[in-house]
């Protein structure tokens, strides 16, 4: 069944009515209905992430972009989580002036609550949907007030086919807004946070403006649960 | 005298001091207009004579997004409320701090668009993971104008864009939030970047209540 689902009742929470208005209906679109809480995900395994799964999950792991970091020299960056770990991947733009900062200070917060131990196995990519204006430096400087360095990943392609397939195996996308008198153009996209484990699937996807809390719930337990983990 | 209700954000910023005084005279005949359709509107011819302290608008929580690298604009948050009806109808900053000041919106373009979705998603089924309802990769040149050609792509395809808006209501009694997310005032053209802990001024202009100039901290969510 190709149905995302949210696995577990208590839901994100929402900042606000309207947030919360949005995510029940954007729920609701998606075919979740609140009886539909109670049966989880119906394959009986226990399962307690906060955000949105599908049933397949999306694999992304094959997919490569140009990672435009200032030691990685355009090398091709596998989406997908180191071995044990998780790659985090949100399609933005440094443009953005409320909702990719909020969800890139958002996670910030959620990598935080994290133990340092678990905060080392996760690496935050944002691929820039807006390469004109998004230069690998911008993006650098961008990333760099929210993460360490050696934490994130710049993933930068101005070949726009190449960008479209990549957000297509996401189900993400985005519009360029035509241009203003000054040559300005909004940006509209869609903006979950997703997060790729080392195999390259995708294994849960998070709503903008969910709790920081929530991300570092689900993170702990997918940490927790990766294969390579031998410590649980 | 403008407390905060409820905030949800972490730290209470001090509150500066109404400076709608001088602007004031202006707005009142406007003010007085729309306070007495509504008086009259509500059937209570009595209050016509209210004081106009009383239609103070409180603001709560006034902050503005440090910005994370070279970006030339900002939005500012905070939470309104009037005893009155009453709206906010613009905003501006020192014009050393920045050039342009708008309200604006975060949208979903989804919204009320809910129909179909789950055929769409019902689609993924043909093929393998990715597929789902993005199975013609040749629609999204499309997208590039025009975003009733998202309806097809719906469920996990929430886009957020931003529009600008004329005012924000602000029905009496009711706490309006300017938010991530939703309603800010976005700030544009800013000649330097806004570095957290510092404080900005902004003035808030309301139809009803003249101009209020906040303080809004500097930080990041």
């Amino acid at each position: 069944m190709w149905r995302p689902s949210f696995e577990r009742c208590r839901r994100p929470v929402f900042r606000s009515p309207i947030l919360a208005l949005l995510a029940t209906i954007t729920a609701v679109s998606v075919g979740l209905v609140a009886s539909g809480c109670e049966s989880g995900n119906g394959s009986g395994e226990p399962n307690e992430l906060n955000g949105m799964t599908r049933t397949p999950p999306n694999e992304v792991g094959r997919l490569r972009l140009p990672q435009v970091n200032p030691e990685s020299d355009n090398r091709a960056g596998a989406l997908a989580g180191r071995s044990g770990g998780v790659m985090l991947v949100y399609f933005g733009f440094t443009s953005c002036p409320d909702v990719c900062p909020t969800t890139l200070a958002d996670l910030r917060l959620a990598l935080e609550e994290l133990d340092e131990e678990d905060r080392s196995r996760v690496r935050v990519a944002m691929i820039t949907v807006d390469p004109e204006r998004d230069s690998a430096e911008v993006l650098n400087e961008y990333l760099g007030h929210f993460f360490p360095a050696r934490d994130f990943s710049s993933l930068r392609t101005t070949d726009r086919e190449r960008l479209r397939a990549t957000e297509k195996v996401f189900g993400a996308s985005h519009r360029i807004g035509p241009p203003d008198s000054e040559g300005d153009y909004d940006v509209s996209h869609t903006a979950q946070l997703y997060a790729v484990d080392d195999e390259g699937t995708v294994v849960v996807e998070w709503p903008f403006a969910t709790e920081p809390s929530a991300m570092a719930s689900d993170l702990a337990q997918l940490l927790g649960q990766a294969p390579e983990d031998d410590e649980t | 005298m403008k407390t905060a209700s409820a905030t949800s954000a972490e730290s209470a910023v001090p509150e500066t001091q109404a400076d709608g005084s001088s602007r004031r005279g202006r707005r009142m005949f406007r003010g007085g207009i729309a306070l007495t359709v509504a008086v009259i509107a509500a059937g209570a011819l009595a209050a016509c004579g209210s004081g106009s302290s009383s239609d103070e608008v409180s603001v709560s929580d006034p902050w503005i997004r440090v910005t994370p690298g070279t970006q030339d604009m900002t939005a500012a948050y905070m939470d309104l409320e009037s005893p009155v009806d009453d709206k906010l109808v613009g905003a501006s900053v020192a014009s050393n701090i920045a050039e342009t000041v708008e309200l604006h919106e975060t949208t979903d373009s989804h919204s009320g668009d809910t129909s179909g979705s789950m055929d769409d998603m019902e689609m993924g089924d043909q093929k393998g993971p990715g597929k789902g309802n993005m199975a013609d990769s040749d629609d999204m040149s499309d997208m590039e104008m025009g975003s009733d050609s998202m309806s097809e792509m719906d469920g996990q395809m929430k886009m957020m864009g931003m529009k600008q808006v004329p005012s924000i209501a602000l029905p009496a009694g009711e706490e309006v939030k300017l938010e991530p997310g939703g309603y800010h005032i976005m700030i544009m053209g800013l000649k330097d970047p806004i570095e957290a802990g510092d404080e900005y001024q902004i003035t808030l202009e309301f139809e009803n209540a003249g101009e209020i100039a906040v303080q809004a901290i500097a930080r990041d969510n």
